[in-house]
């Protein structure tokens, strides 16, 4: 007898069922995400420190962008780390929400982006800060989108 | 049959079972969504004590 043959319609419904219990894409979307904005912003405020012992930022303008943007990015993505782990636990209509986690964030980026970067001198380093800025409000744009924009 | 013997029975019965519930349950490199959250809440935690050093160093 063919076991395998046999097996072949109640694992179909297994594996259908294994995939119906655990299609946690979204989650998973979200958890890369949100490693994506903390990886970035690990290298952003390395980026900083360095371009201020080298003189290329003042230390005020290393002080805002350390203390406004990414100390507040990476405080964010250790709470959207801990929703996300425990967004499948609670029941529906009672989902823990990131947009208001992430939204004073993305506002931080957003006015970093737009006025706390003028004392940059070197372009260079303004074009790589910005960048950096950007790939974060990405991610953190991603998570929230990969978690239905909740 | 325990689980491992059901599992190495689906992917019998299925070629590549096993790699559809791998991508279903973990990511492209086999983690856990846990494991990768708590990474990322190592890396902001590592880039808050680096930013507190900095802060130490450089008081206003």
């Amino acid at each position: 007898m063919n076991t395998a043959k046999y097996l072949r319609i109640p694992a179909a419904l297994l594996l259908a069922l294994a995939l119906v219990g655990c299609q946690d894409t979204s989650l998973q979307k979200a958890a890369k995400a949100i490693e994506g904005a903390a990886v970035v912003n690990d290298a952003l405020a390395k980026t900083i420190i360095a371009e201020q012992q080298t003189g290329t930022i003042t230390e005020a303008d290393a002080r805002t962008i350390l203390n406004d943007v990414c100390a507040r990015v990476a405080g964010a993505v250790s709470l959207t780390a801990d929703v996300t782990k425990q967004y499948s636990e609670f029941p529906p209509g009672a989902k823990p929400k990131l947009a208001p986690l992430l939204q004073p964030i993305l506002d931080a980026l957003n006015t970093a982006l737009n006025t706390g970067l003028i004392g940059i001198k070197s372009p260079q380093t303004l074009t790589n800060v910005r960048n950096s800025l950007l790939t974060i409000q990405t991610a953190m744009l991603a998570a929230q989108a990969a978690m239905g924009g909740q | 049959m325990n689980y491992a013997q059901l599992l190495a029975a689906i992917n019998a019965a299925i070629p590549g079972a096993l790699a559809i519930i791998h991508v279903f349950t973990a990511s492209d490199t086999g983690e856990t969504t846990v494991t990768i959250l708590e990474r990322a809440k190592a890396t902001a935690q590592g880039t808050q004590d680096l930013i507190k050093a900095w802060n130490d160093n450089h008081p206003k």
